[in-house]
Parts: C-alpha cells; sequence; structure tokens
C-alpha cells in the first residue's frame, strides 16, 4: 500500500514538475501498447496481459477507444484454457486542465478463449463488460504517460465454467497520433 | 448486353445523386451495448452487442440491434441467445430534463437459442424462432453527438422453448411441447455516435 501511494506521489510530483513546460495539445488520436497484470477476483490467481488501445477524441471532454488484451500468462491464469485474447471497444468521459487529463469509460467487448480440455481445442467466444479509470499526463506534442485501471466481467463456459472478472492496472508511455 | 449494363450504371449514378442530396446522416448513430439477461428459467447472463439508430421524427426513433447472451443455466448448461431485431423508441416528453431523455419502446426480434451441456458438446440441440420485446429508458446525452442509453424491456419468446431432462445417460436438450410466451428481462446500457456535423 505504502509502494503504490509512493508511485502515485512520484508520478504526480513529477507531473506537478514538468507541467508548466507543457502545452495542452488539441489531441485527435492516441495509442499505446504495453504490460498489463491482472488479477482473478474469483480464483485470485495472477497473470499478465499484453495491452494495446487506440483512441480517438470525438470532442475535448469525449473519446472512443477500442482495447484488445492478449493473454501472455499461459496455462497459469486459467487452468483449462491454453489462450484467450480480448476485443473491448467503448466511451470515455474526460476532464482535462493543462496536460493532465483524468477519464472514465465504460467497454462492451469479447473473450475469445481455447480450450485445452478436448483432444481437437474447442474456441468460445464469451461476452465481457468493462469499467475504466484513466489518468493521463501530456509531456509534449507527441508523447504522454498513462495510468489506468480496469474492471473486466465475463465468464468462458468451454467444458468447464471459468469466471473472467478481474481488475487490471496499465501504465506506461502513449503517443499521440 | 451493353444497353443493360448502361442502363444499371445509369441507375446507379442516379441512386447515389438522389442519396448524396437526401440523406441526413444526423438521424443517423452507430453504437455498442452490454446486455444483462435475467427473470429468466435459463438464469442470469451477460451479452455484447451493436445497434445502429434512424430517427424518423422529433419524438420518433428506431433502434436495430444484435445481441448475443450467454447465459450459465445451474452450471449444467450453457444457453446462448443471438437477438437480431427491432424497436421503434417514442419520446413522450418532446424537451430533455436536464441531459435525460427518456422513452418508451416495443419492436421485434428474431431470436437463436442453442443449449450446450457443459462438458457434453455433442448433445447440444438449438431452435430459431421469434420474439417481441416492450419497455422503457433514457438518453443521458454527453454532448450533442454522443449518448449513452440504459433500456429496461422484457422480451417475450414466440416459440418453444428448449429445456432439459435427466436421462439415465445423462441431460438431454429437448424442445418444450407448446408455446411456453417465456422470456427475459433484458437490462441494456448503451453509448452512441451521432453522424452529426459540428
Amino acid at each position: 500500500m505504502r509502494k503504490t501511494l509512493t508511485f502515485i506521489w512520484m508520478f504526480v510530483g513529477f507531473g506537478q514538475t514538468i507541467q508548466a513546460q507543457v502545452q495542452q495539445t488539441n489531441v485527435r488520436a492516441a495509442t499505446f501498447l504495453t504490460f498489463s497484470p491482472s488479477r482473478n477476483v474469483h480464483t485470485q490467481a495472477t497473470s499478465y496481459f499484453l495491452h494495446g488501445q487506440l483512441r480517438y477524441y470525438t470532442e475535448q471532454r469525449l473519446s472512443i477507444s477500442s482495447d484488445v488484451f492478449i493473454d501472455l500468462s499461459g496455462n497459469s491464469s486459467l487452468s483449462t484454457t491454453q489462450w484467450q485474447e480480448q476485443l473491448l471497444f467503448g466511451a470515455n468521459y474526460h476532464w482535462q486542465k493543462k496536460g493532465n487529463d483524468f477519464n472514465v469509460g465504460i467497454q462492451p467487448g469479447i473473450n475469445y478463449c481455447k480450450s485445452d480440455n478436448l483432444s481437437n481445442g474447442l474456441t468460445n467466444i464469451s461476452p465481457l463488460f468493462s469499467l475504466n479509470v484513466g489518468y493521463r499526463l501530456y509531456i509534449s506534442r507527441h508523447f504522454h504517460f498513462f495510468t489506468e485501471g480496469r474492471f473486466v466481467s465475463g465468464t468462458a463456459i468451454t467444458n468447464s465454467i471459468q469466471q473472467l472478472s478481474s481488475i487490471r492496472i496499465s501504465a506506461g508511455l502513449g503517443f499521440q497520433l | 448486353m451493353r444497353i443493360s449494363f448502361s442502363i444499371v450504371i445509369f441507375l446507379l449514378i442516379q441512386l447515389q445523386s438522389w442519396t448524396q442530396k437526401n440523406t441526413d446522416f444526423s438521424r443517423f448513430s452507430l453504437g455498442v451495448r452490454s446486455t444483462y439477461s435475467a427473470f429468466s428459467d435459463d438464469g442470469r447472463g451477460l451479452g455484447t452487442g451493436g445497434q445502429f439508430r434512424l430517427r424518423f421524427s422529433d419524438r420518433v426513433n428506431s433502434d436495430w440491434f444484435g445481441d448475443y447472451i450467454m447465459i450459465n443455466q445451474n452450471d449444467q448448461i450453457k444457453s446462448e441467445y443471438l437477438h437480431i431485431g427491432w424497436s421503434v423508441l417514442f419520446y413522450p416528453w418532446e424537451k430533455q430534463f436536464g441531459r435525460f431523455q427518456p422513452y418508451i419502446l416495443a419492436g421485434h426480434c428474431f431470436d437463436y437459442n442453442k443449449k450446450t451441456p457443459i462438458g457434453f458438446p455433442q448433445q447440444s440441440a438449438d431452435r430459431w424462432g421469434s420474439a417481441i420485446q416492450s419497455g422503457c429508458g433514457t438518453h443521458f446525452n454527453l454532448s450533442p453527438q454522443m449518448d449513452v442509453s440504459l433500456t429496461a424491456q422484457y422480451m417475450i419468446h414466440l416459440t418453444k422453448e428448449l429445456i432439459s431432462e435427466q436421462t439415465p445417460t445423462g441431460l438431454l436438450i429437448v424442445q418444450a411441447p407448446g408455446n411456453a410466451f417465456e422470456g427475459h428481462l433484458l437490462c441494456t446500457l448503451s453509448f452512441n455516435y451521432r453522424f452529426k456535423k459540428r
């Protein structure tokens, strides 16, 4: 907990330091690619995803975004699943001020996974719903730091029932397009 | 052959010209949606889908949607629904209440259901049918271009339901005799982008 607070304090402090140098750019689109640790709220299993996002600002306070999550942790995250990919698409509402950008969003989506329970494999598509909150700090015309937290809800049924509901955190460097 | 081809090209050009003059994209919006299904014999489930809207007038809108809903039925059966349909939205009040704009809606949809005993995919059964739905909801207009909508509607299936029967060899999925007029309550959260010139 203390480490998390220290990290947040450093992040905000760093932002305040460079804020004077930053001019809020009229961002139209942004993207990033990062790793996202995840914790399943039912099984408490941890896993990590490759997380990519494309975001388009329809106006200053609103954006639409699409997120792709690819499970890189193999069988450790879901015991009966070989691999899984998730695609989410939704809208976000923003509060922007002096290079700082807070947002909340909702995203319906789908989970695509393959079970190794059967010898011939069994693919499965299941619905997902995601709530996310995020913060961006624009440091130049082309770059920004970001951090996002999200709750993803869903269930996959192949040869068994797998709860997909999880909490995820993503952070890193993003690019304005 | 050459004359027919020329006529088709001429008609296509005329159609394109007419479309450009008469299409008002501010009446069109596109969105995605999440649906929560409840109060059903199958149990509760989550769905994902998409929709577009065509607004006919200030008081009347239409919703054309597709949903995929998956329900875990007592940890024994996977029940999948596919809904493809349309609803007419009527706004009782022309004015908005702040950012809210309530509506009532009713419509029809084509309804596909597939039930699979978990662990025994070879014993699945499916059926196509028809359904009607009715309910109410509200838009929350984030801006003139984008809204979030929350809708609650009850859908009645006008077809024979699939039910499970316990047999010595395991669960068997069969069609119930007669139309039961069973259905489910669908709560839908959607966001929609309206193609309106700024």
